[in-house]
This record gives C-alpha cells, structure tokens and sequence, in this order.
C-alpha cells in the first residue's frame, strides 16, 4: 500500500492531485500547483469509494512465495477431473445440475478436491480482536496479530489476484459503471486531516456517476454526490474514529456495503465490526476497511456474479466455501457454536466528493435514468 | 402544366442516359515516356500537392552533397527509402516585393498563388493545384481532392478564388465516403447499370441553373461573380453525373480499400495527426488509381502547425518561437522532432503511392507531388532557404533522386515546373520577383 | 417573455421623436420613415447582400420545418471572419465545386430521411393514391408548401411546375412516389433561393426615388437575425399580407419574434460569433498536464457562457455591460470539478462566490481554455481576445523576426510568466502591441491554462496587477469593472451588432447612426433586445441602397469567361 507523504497544513493552498503535479513536473514549463481550495467546509469532508478489492497480499510477482502449489482449480478443471471424457454416458442431472446445485446449496462436507490455501505469513488487514494468535498473520510493515482468514482462503484462487484477477477488474469495473455502488463516507467533527483525536465518520449511498479525468481512467476529486435514500438508508451507518499523522483510524461498526456486479445485478454486503484505516488528503483517501464478513453472504456474492468470470479466474464456488467454513473466526452460531463470519479485509481507494443532501425520489429517479 | 417545362425535364433525362460527353485527349496522355493500360490506353499524369507547417532546421536538414547520392542529415533521414523516387529542393525564396511579412502566410501564398500577400484579408485567388485541375482534372469525378491531417476544417492551402478557400476533408472517415462511399463507381465491377437515381437528379439541374440565371438578375457585379462560380459547379456536377452515368473503362491498379466504419478520434496529437495522415495518403492514392481524381492536395500540418505531443505543453508553432537553441546541437530540438515527424509523413505518402502498381511500373511513377511549406526557418519566419520536395517521375518526365540548390531563385519555379509539365500553357507565373518563366530544369528530364 | 415592452426612458424619447417629426413636417424637411427611433440624422439603409448559409443556419431552418428529428450531420465549409464576424464572411463566401457537392451530399440524405418511411406520414401533408407511381396533385401541394418556407417566398408557378414533373418522372423512373418527390427536394436545397439568403428590394412608395427591401427579404432579415433560421408560416403571412411594410405591423412581428424561444437559438448566434466559440469544435487540452479538462468540459464550457448570456441578456434583460461583472451564471458537474464547486446532474443555477476571482464572462472557462495554449495560459492571448473581440481593436501582427526564446523557461530568474513575457516590453519591436494586450493578459494568470484559479505559478505568487486604458487594477475582479466602465465596450457591441444585422462590415458613412444606437443604447440601460428592435425597425435596417441601378438585362452566367464550351452548349433554356 502506498503510504501518502502529506504535510500540507489544512487552509493553505492544496493540490488538486499528485497524478496531476507530476505530470506537469516532468513537462519543462508550468508546473500546476492548483489551488482548487478542497479544504474542509464547517469541519466536514467527504469522500467516494473508488476501488475496493479483497486485500490479497503479493509477496512475489508470480505468487510462487505464497503459493507454492499454484493456483486452485475452477469449475472447469473440476468438472473434467470428475467426469473425464471416458466414454461413460451421463445425464445432464448428474453433470451439470448437480455441479450448479452444489454452488447454490452448498454443504460444508470434507473437501473432495485439492485446496490450496494461502502458505505466506505477510497479510494486509488489521488487527481484529486484539490478540496474536498462531494463524494471525503480520503485515507488511511487521504489524503483528493481522486477522485476515479471508486471504488464506482466496490467497491462491487466480480470481482474486493483481494481475489477471478476472473477478478483481470486474468488481472494479462494475463498481465505476453502476451508481448503485456509490458508497460514501462523510467525516465530521475534524479539526485536522493531520491529527484529531476524535473524529466521526459517517457512510451513505450516493445517486450519482464517478467524474473520470480526460484520460477516463483516474477520477477527478472535486465531483458531486447526491445521497441516494430511495430504497431506505441501508449504507447508512457511523463510527468514531481519529486522525494519527494523516490516517484515519475507526472503531469497529457494522456496515451494509453496496456491491452491484455482473450486469448490474444489485447486492450487498453485510460486514460486522468493519473499521477503516485510510491514509487521508484533502482529494484522496486509501488504505482498507476490515472486519468479518458472513460466510454465507460471501459465497452467495460470488454466486451472484458472471460465471465466466468464475471460470477464467478458476474460482469454485464450492471449494470456496468449504474453506470458508474452515478458516471462519468470528461470529459464532449461538446454538452450534460454528463460526459464521470470516476476517477480512478491503484495499480501497476513495476520491474526495462534495455531499449533497438529497432531492425528492422523483428529481433522483430522473436523475439516474440519465446517469445511466 | 406547361409543356415547355415537360420538354426540358425530359431532355434532362435523355441526355443523362444517352448522350456521353467524350473524354478529351489530354497532351499528358500521350506523353511518349508515359506507360498504357492493359487495353493500351495510355496513362494519365496525375498533380498532388503535400503540406507540412513552420519549416525546417536547415543544419540537419538540407544535404551538404548535391546532385545524386546526396546525404541525409538526421532531419530527412526517414527518407532513406524514398530518396531514389524523390527530388530535395533547397535554398529557394519567397520574396515579399515590400509587403509586411506575414507570418505562416506570405511564403505559401508566394509559392502556391504566386504573389506576396499585402494583408492577411488579401486572400491568396486561385493557387497552382485549381489551375492544373482546370488543366487535367475535367474528366474525373472529382476535380481536385482536399484533405488534412490536422482534423481542423481551416486547414488549406488551396484556393479556388479570393473567397474560396477549398474546403477540406478532415476526418479519416469522411475522406473515405466521399471517394469510395456509396457513390462510388468500381471501375472494374462485372457489371455496370446507371443510376436511374443519377439520370433523375441530373434533370433537377437545368432547374435549379434557371434559378441561378433569375437570381443574377437582381444581384450586384460581385454577386454575379460568386452566381458565376456556382454555375460553374452546377456545371461541374453535371459532369459528375454525366459521368457516373457512364461504364466507367477497368483500371487495373484499382482496388477499392477496405471500408473504414470507424474514424481517429478528433485532436491534435501528433499520434492522431499521424494515424490520420497514413489512412487520407493510402486513401488518395487508390483515389487516384482509381481515376475518382487527378488532382490533390494532403496537408500534414497546417501553416501554423499546431500539432502537440501529450506532456510537452507547447504546440509545434509554439514551440519554434519558444524554445531554446541547444548550443551543442545547433538548432531546437523538440522543434526538429515536430519536424521529423512531417517528415515521416511525408515519406509515408510517397510510399503509398509507390506501392500502387500502375501498368509497367507504379502510380508515383505517373504522378507529380510537390511539397512545400511555409517558412525555412520558422523561429526568424525566414522565406530564404526554403526547402521543398518533389516525388514521382510525371509519367517519365521529371527525374529523381536529385538535390538541387535553388540558389536564391523563386519558390514559383517549381510551381511554374508543375504547371508546364502539367500542360498548362503559360509563359510564366507569379508576380514581380515571384514571377518566373524558369523551371527547374535541372529535374526535368 | 415581454421582450417588446417599452420602458420609461424609451417612451420618452419617442415622444421626442414625435416631436421631431413633427417639426421637420412643418419645415418641409425630409425626414424617412423613421417609426419609434429617435433619431433624425440621414438615414442610408444598407446595401443588398446575397449571404451564404452558414451551417447553423441550414439546420435550424430544415429543423423547424421538418422537426428535431432529422438529424442533419451537416460538414459545410466555415465561413471566413471578416471584421470581427463569420457572418460577415457569408456575404462574400463562393459555392465552389467542392462546397456544392457537401450541400448535395446533405441534400440528398435531407431528402430521403423526409420522404422515407418513418417520417413521410407526419411531414408529408398527403397520400398518394399509389405509392407506386406518381400523384401530381399531392407533389404539387407538399412542394409548394415546403418550397415556400425554404425559398421563403411562394414558388412561381413555372417553379412548382418543374418540380412536380421532376417528382413525376422521378417516380416513373425510380418506382414510387416517395422516390420521385425526394429528388425534387433534392433539387430545392441546392437551389440558389434556398442556400442564398438574398435581399431583393423595390421602388420605396413613401420615399419617392429611394428603394426598401420587399415584404419577402425582410421576414428572411428579420428572422435570419432574430432566429438564426428562415422564416416561419406567421412571418411569411406578415410579408405575404403586405402587414410587415407597415409600421405597426413590423413593431408587432418585431416583438412576437423577440418573444419567441427562437429568440434565445438567434441570440447564441450571434454571441457564438462575436466571441469566436467556433474554436470549441477543435479546442484540445494536454490531458496529461490538464487531466480535469475532458472532453465534457469543453463542451459544457461553451454552453455555460451561452447560457449565461441568454438567461442575463434575454430572460432578465439586463445590461449587456454587467455580463463582464456578474457572478450569476450555471454550471455542471464536468464544469464544477474544475470550478471547485458542488453541482448536481444537468445544469444548475450557480454563483460565483465572491473570493473566487470570477465575475463576469471573462473568468468563465469558455474564455480562460480557448484563450491559451493546450498546455499552459497565454497572457498574450487572452489581452489579445479582449481587444479585438470585445472593443474592436484590431493588433498588429507580431514582427516576423523577432526570438521569443526569452519565454522559453530554463531561466530561473523568470518564475512566472509576468518575468518571461516582459521580455516583450523590453523589446521595442515587441512592446508596441505588448503593452496593449499584457497588461490585460497578466491578470488573467490568475488562471491557468486550464481556467482553474491560482495565486502562485510554481510556487511563486503571481503579481497579477494590470491596466486597462488608463484604469489600474489588482486582480481580475477589477479587470472585470474596468471592462465594464470602458466605452469602447458597448460601442464595440453596437458596430458588431449593426453589423451581424446588417450583413457586412460598418463603413465610415455609417458612424453617425452607429454614434446615435450607442446614445440609445446607453440610455435603455444597454438591454439586447431594446438594441435589437431598434436597429431592426429602423431606416437603416428596411432602406436599401442598390449597389448598381436596378437593371433588366445584365450579364447571364454562363456567358462569362470563365465557362467552358461545354458549359455553354448546355444553354439554350431562353
């Protein structure tokens, strides 16, 4: 994770973008020191998720550091291991439907299949209940007792990796082409982005498109969102929080966490003691939010999205959750005393946006029509 | 329902479908060193022109050898591959005969129209490429092609009258339908029917003249001029349509490009500005392999040449009056590299048409394209050392491979070699000190 | 909209003029029809022009007509600019060979979009009794009707003759009525009476030995002005009628177009022109060095500034002047990134707040981008534009050889562009035209290239001091009131307007009118639309001067030299 150098007190001049000063830097005339004032207004700022990807730490570029055995399998290396191409006759219920009946009802069963799971030490995420216990991880920076069992499972399932993550470029893909998925979070009561010991953090869903910049690829801060309450404050939800040297930390909350994917298909994540650790500027914000994620809700996410990205990113649904179940560590099931929720954390990325109070459902309803 | 105007209705009709207007016999086609047909018709020449803006470094650009085998300093060095098809032409002047020098203006309108501007309001009247069009380009379905690689419909350098600039194409995709969209007639197609949709729109003509000839009527002497010129297009279309009404006789070299659907997006970065150039040179060479003109014009820049390169913030143009002199180089370098890429351009447009098979050899080797710009030297808009370019053989007519040292003399005369050598018959062209009735008789063969 | 309404100064001074008509009666002087103005001057009238039709012209023209529908992906020639104006350029512009085959490309998709199967039920205003072959009766009644709102008079007779046998043996030869009535439209918007817009005048019955314009050439100068488009049918019934020659039948056409929604398409016209918005169709910005700057701003750039005007000058009607100071205007979410501001979807009221640097039209971006360079701000562009665009004052053209190297960076001791380009004032050759239009410019570097506000250049505070015409400024916000204040501002507006009205360039003889439109426009609070009645039912806008005595014969073309034989064979109608 890239650590943000951020020195500028607040109220002076700030930059609109480091992208921006250092393309011009490397041009030989004006360098753009602009001076767009994106300061706090009344001790308020508020910012728009720009990205946001299951931390999966890359030790080494080929991931044969954390994953010695390579990659998982997929539905389609499975399925051929289970129906070789011999001869035998089999019915389309026996093949296909049952190998979909599987993802949909799936069953904790030992694992028939041979599942790799993540083999390194290093993990992002954070430090979820306090403790350093044996399977905690470190972080990069050598941050001992990093809970994060939900990289253990997708740690080597190719899906979810940096390069060629089929399911990681589309979740940001979707996630920039649907404005269902603007997830914003207002922090008020700050007196500083560089240090404030108490601060409150506040998230809601926005209406509005992402503003890209005339490259289309980064977003520009500085665009609007209008809160997007027609179907209820669902994203709604707060934490306390304060600001060390630049970042933000939060206590844990929960958290209903927009995430429409493959086609727009609307969805959402319910995410227990979430809590954000992000690096702060007046135009950016990144680092990751972490907490548990339920297991079901996980496995039914990825049910939900295209089966072709399942297929090129090798991610069996049900092998998924086998190991799901395995490594889950939180939330136990008052009456089975089974795990329920996984530990877990985001890489996010958010653009500083001015927050609109919202309008009538109608004007919003118009409005999204012809964002769309 | 008059009859009178039932006559001519019809007559319109009948003479699109019947009557066929003969192709002249031009002297430059039956040129003695010029190749035939298949079928032995003899070749046409063909006149292109070729545009690039702000000049040149003379210290890397103009070879220090004259004659042939001449070097090339590392501004030209991309003409490596064209150097036998092509002529340098260095050292000639425009001259200003007194008038202010107008920047980016006065040295192209001295080449091309013949005649130092006295304002930038004193539009150039009709430059050399219109002159040979009335010449050459009568029997083809354009007269003359226009088309820039800039993307900006400003840019010309030709001018069929005082306020007449030629308007340009300037998108790939547009160039594209013009020439080879659904009006175009494949000449070597199996079959041939005529248009009864042509035949039709050529009778609305002899009408919509009528309403010239009555407008006339109440217009002052200048109206009547720009009423004369539009009868005179009038006419021109007619011959358009007269002629798509004919079966068009099989041209070999012919080949229809692939059809473009999509075009480079608008701007003016030189990536675009380049991708734009490749695609309009392919595509007027096949427009003049196909016989759909015998004239063109293809400017890569405009005169103040306003291409950019992303990250560098200083235009082309800019750039030349901006930019330091590396003292250890001699010349600007991030203006040399504007340069050089017009240079690539040009050698790209030399290269389509020596890839078109023509008869014996290929289409450049029946063509005439000259190249010129505005200044020499663009940081002093010098219009002393001026370089221009000729490529092609004019149907064995001029010869290649030549640096040739103008010496000081007039930019015209190799306007006034284009237009001799076009059959255009003139003593002389330009005015004053432009004036010349010297070619440069040093590339004619 | 009560565009036409007379407010209190403006009463009194036709109360004047009554007044001054009435004495002159009395004294036997001449005085011209000279309805609600006041002034008593001579009156020229202008010289008949035969215009051009600009792109914009020809779309609103075939859209009113035929509906928004039709898409008209229409690529003419532009016009030259000609003392300020593209307008002015129509007037001299030529149909060459090249420019006719656009205008027939277009026609021929015009054509066939109008008569094919999705709209011809709705714009055809009959059936024929088979669709297969032709129906003189129904081709004659389209064609007449249409012809006569694009030729903007009714067809003679031998011209709908022509057309409805056109449209016959089209049918026949093509195979369907459609087919035969599509060439016929073809053929009208290639015709002169469509594409040129042409003033015809006639012997002036009050003004014996003078000429005025025709009913028919002032609905098409009323509405070319007012609408940016031809004639409507209520326009055309005016002029048909005989109402548009008389005093109060013009005041009332005058104010119901003034009140029409046409009248804002007309008004981002003229101001497209005036402020030389053309150079938004192939604007670019470096988007590695302005990546705020996409392709939506630009568009939206242009818009805000239009918009502004119309809301300021047509709905509010206010004072032309304080377009320059005003912080009123709208934005959109691409244009409020770079203005720092929030907005919603679409376009929303907006005001600059009062530290922002901004007021007036000047500080928006349409100007700030269009006046620089891809990668940077050009003071000398910017001073430039405000001289020759908004107070007619023309610069010369820099010297050619002169070495700007100096503004080329790599010396420390220039840190921001005040340092570099006062190597201009150093210069003698240079500083003539540079004290002119720096001083303007350099407080315009208050914005960069991309029209985002700044105090610093690399660190380096900005001295962004100025002058206009003797009045000092700190800051844009000055630049702006002295902008204001200025009197070649209005003037400047009022030769631009006179002229864009009138077809062509002013001429000296016209400075005491010019002198009298300024008094008046000064006096009706500098309001656009009080300026544009009165140029437009005044003498000078309906009295024509004949460039040469209205003769019978003149020279056909077709006979002049620059025909060739086969052109002249071809003759033989008469």
């Amino acid at each position: 994770m890239k650590t943000i150098l951020w020195s500028v007190r607040l109220g002076l001049a700030l930059a609109v973008g480091t992208v921006q000063a250092t393309a011009a830097a490397a041009s030989s005339e004006e360098t753009h020191d602009h001076p767009v004032q994106l300061g706090l207004e009344q001790g308020r700022i508020a910012y728009v998720i720009t990205a946001r990807n299951w931390a999966v730490y890359h030790r080494t570029p080929d991931a044969k550091g954390e994953c010695p055995r390579g990659f998982n399998d997929g539905p389609r290396e499975q399925f051929s291991q289970l129906f070789p191409n011999d001869g035998t006759k089999r019915t389309l219920l026996e093949t296909q439907l049952m190998r979909e009946g599987r993802q949909w009802f799936p069953s904790p069963e030992p694992e028939p299949f041979k599942f790799k799971e993540l083999a390194g030490k290093v993990s992002y995420g954070l430090n979820l209940d306090g403790q350093v216990k044996d399977n905690d991880f470190v972080s990069p920076q050598g941050e001992a007792g990093i809970d994060n069992q939900l990289y253990r499972a997708i740690g080597c399932i190719a899906a979810y990796r940096e390069h060629d993550g089929t399911s990681k470029s589309s979740r940001n893909e979707t996630l920039r082409r649907y404005n269902y998925n603007r997830f914003i979070i207002e922090i008020s009561d700050v007196d500083s982005l560089i240090d404030d010991d108490r601060v409150t953090v506040k998230s809601y869903r926005g209406l509005d498109p992402l503003m890209t910049d005339a490259s289309g690829e980064a977003f520009l801060p500085g665009g609007t969102q209008e809160i997007d309450e027609r179907w209820g404050g669902f994203a709604r939800a707060t934490w306390t929080g304060r600001i060390v040297q630049g970042v933000l930390h939060t206590e844990p909350a929960d958290l209903t966490l927009p995430a429409a994917g493959s086609f727009g298909t609307t969805d959402n994540y319910s995410l227990k003691a979430y809590r954000f650790r992000l690096a702060l500027t007046p135009e950016h914000a990144e680092g990751v939010m972490a907490g548990y994620v339920d297991v079901e809700e996980f496995i039914h996410h990825v049910n939900m999205t295209a089966t072709s990205l399942q297929s090129y990113g090798q991610l069996s649904s049900p092998s998924l959750y086998r190991a799901l179940r395995r490594f889950a560590d939180g939330y136990p099931d008052p009456t089975s005393g089974e795990m329920t929720a996984i530990s877990s954390a985001l890489e996010v990325e958010f653009v500083r946006v001015y927050l609109v109070e919202p309008s009538t459902p109608a004007k919003q309803s118009s409005r999204v029509s012809r964002a769309h | 329902m008059s009859n009178w105007s039932r006559r001519r209705v019809l007559r319109g009709i009948v003479n699109g479908g019947v009557v066929s207007v003969g192709l002249p016999l031009l002297n430059c086609f039956l040129n003695d060193n010029g190749t035939a047909h298949a079928d032995g018709r003899p070749l046409p020449v063909r006149f292109g022109t070729w545009f690039w803006g702000c000049g040149m470094s003379a210290k890397v650009f103009v070879p220090t050898k004259f004659g042939t085998n001449y070097d090339l300093p590392e501004e030209i060095k991309a003409f490596k591959p064209i150097q036998q098809h092509m002529n340098m032409l260095t050292n000639y002047t425009a001259f200003l005969d007194g008038n202010e020098n107008l920047c980016h203006f006065s040295g192209w309108v001295a080449t091309r129209a013949g005649h130092a501007p006295k304002s930038r309001e004193d539009r150039p009247g009709e430059t050399i490429d219109i002159t040979i069009a009335n010449q050459i380009g009568r029997t083809s379905r354009f007269k003359t092609l226009t088309a820039t690689a800039t993307g900006e419909p400003r840019t010309t350098v030709s001018y069929e009258g005082v306020n007449s600039p030629t308007m340009p194409e300037y998108t790939a995709l547009h160039l594209y339908q013009r020439i080879f969209g659904s009006e175009f007639q494949d000449p070597n197609a199996p079959t041939f029917t005529p248009s009864p949709a042509v035949m039709v729109r050529k009778s609305v003509l002899s009408g919509v003249m009528d309403d010239v000839k009555k407008l006339n009527r109440r217009v002052g002497a200048e109206d009547r001029a720009r009423l004369d010129q539009y009868f005179t297009s009038l006419r021109h279309l007619e011959q358009q349509f007269d002629q798509q009404l004919q079966r068009p006789d099989p041209i070999a070299a012919c080949k229809a490009p692939p059809v473009i659907k999509d075009d480079v997006p608008a701007g003016r970065d030189f990536e675009l500005v380049a991708r734009r150039h490749k695609i309009m040179s392919e595509l007027m060479a096949m427009a003049v392999a196909c016989d759909q003109t015998r004239v063109f014009n293809l400017a890569y820049s405009a005169p103040f040449a306003d291409t950019v390169r992303a990250g560098y913030e200083k235009p082309h143009h800019s750039a030349t009056h901006e930019e330091g002199i590396d003292e250890e180089r001699g010349y600007q370098p991030e203006v040399s590299w504007f340069t050089r890429r017009a240079m690539d351009g040009w050698v790209e447009l030399v290269q389509a048409f020596a890839n078109v098979k023509e008869g014996d050899g290929t289409l450049l080797d029946n063509c005439f394209i000259m190249g010129n710009s505005d200044h020499g030297l663009a940081r002093i808009h010098s219009l002393d050392g001026m370089a221009m370019f000729t490529a092609g053989r004019a149907g064995g007519q001029l010869k290649t491979g030549l640096h040739i040292d103008g010496a000081g003399s007039p930019t015209t005369r190799l306007s006034y070699t284009a237009l001799r050598l076009m059959g255009v018959n003139a003593n002389s062209f330009g005015s004053k000190s432009n004036a010349t009735s010297k070619e440069i008789s040093e590339i004619v063969a | 909209m009560q565009v036409g309404k007379r407010v209190g100064p403006k009463r009194k001074i036709w109360l004047l003029s009554g007044a001054v008509v009435g004495i002159a009666a009395v004294l036997g002087l001449v005085v011209h029809f000279l309805p609600s103005s006041g002034y008593s001057g001579e009156i020229r009238g202008t010289e008949p022009k035969m215009r051009l039709m600009s792109k914009e012209q020809y779309i609103n023209t075939l859209t009113h007509i035929f509906g928004s529908n039709l898409r008209i992906d229409a690529r003419f020639a532009p016009m030259s600019r000609k003392d300020g104006l593209l307008a002015n350029g129509a007037a001299v512009a030529n149909l060459d060979a090249g420019k006719l085959d656009q205008f027939r490309r277009t026609a021929t998709l015009v054509a066939s979009a109008v008569t094919g199967p999705e709209y011809r039920d709705f714009l055809i205003p009959c059936q024929p009794k088979d669709e297969k072959a032709a129906d003189a009766a129904c081709a004659s009644q389209f064609l007449s009707s249409v012809g006569r709102l694009l030729y903007r008079r009714p067809l003679t007779d031998e011209q709908t003759n022509v057309l409805v046998q056109v449209a016959g043996v089209g049918a026949e030869r093509l195979g369907g009525f459609y087919s035969g009535l599509a060439i016929a439209l073809e053929g009208m918007l290639i015709s002169p009476d469509f594409l040129f817009i042409s003033d015809s005048y006639e012997p002036d019955p009050d003004n014996k030995g003078r000429f005025r314009y025709d009913a028919y050439s002032m609905a098409q100068r009323f509405s070319f002005l007012l609408w940016n488009a031809g004639p409507d049918d209520a326009l055309l019934k005016a002029a048909e009628s005989g109402e548009i020659q008389t005093r109060k039948g013009r005041e009332r056409v005058v104010d119901m177009m003034l009140a029409s929604p046409r009248f804002e398409v007309g008004t981002r016209a003229f101001f497209d022109d005036l402020l030389d918005f053309e150079v938004f169709d192939t604007l670019f910005k470096d988007p590695q060095i302005y990546p705020s700057i996409t392709g939506a701003t630009i568009v939206d750039a242009r818009e805000q500034t239009l918009r502004t005007i119309v809301n300021h000058l047509v709905t509010q009607k206010k004072s032309y002047l304080d377009l320059y100071t005003t912080r009123e205007t709208f934005i959109s979410p691409a244009l409020a990134v770079v203005y720092g501001a929030p907005a919603v979807q679409g376009w929303t009221a907006y005001e600059f707040p009062e530290d922002s640097g901004r007021a007036g039209i000047l500080t928006h971006l349409s100007f700030l981008t269009s006046h620089a360079h891809p990668g940077r701000s050009s003071p000398t562009r910017r001073g430039k534009a405000v001289r020759e665009l908004l107070l007619c004052q023309t610069v010369p053209n820099a010297p050619p050889n002169v070495d700007f190297s100096a503004l080329n960076n790599p010396n420390p001791a220039h840190r921001t562009q005040r340092d570099r380009v006062k190597a201009h004032l150093e210069n003698p050759v240079c500083a003539g035209c540079h004290k002119i239009m720096d001083p303007i410019g350099l407080t315009m570097e208050l914005f960069d290239g991309a029209g985002v506000y700044r105090t610093s250049e690399r660190g380096n505070p900005i001295d962004a001091s100025g002058d206009l015409d003797g009045t000092a400024f700190k800051d844009t916000v000055g630049l702006a009131q002295a902008l204001h204040d200025n009197p070649a501002l209005p003037s400047c507006f009022v030769r631009r307007m006179y002229s864009y009205a009138t077809g062509g360039p002013t001429t000296h003889d016209d400075g005491p009118y010019l002198d009298y439109l300024n008094k008046t426009f000064g006096e009706e609070g500098y309001r656009l639309p009080e300026l544009l009645r009165t140029i437009v039912l005044s003498p000078a806008f309906s009295q024509a001067i004949p460039t040469e005595p209205a003769g019978d014969e003149i020279s056909e073309p077709g006979k002049a030299g620059n025909l060739t034989a086969n052109a002249l064979q071809h003759e033989g109608s008469r």
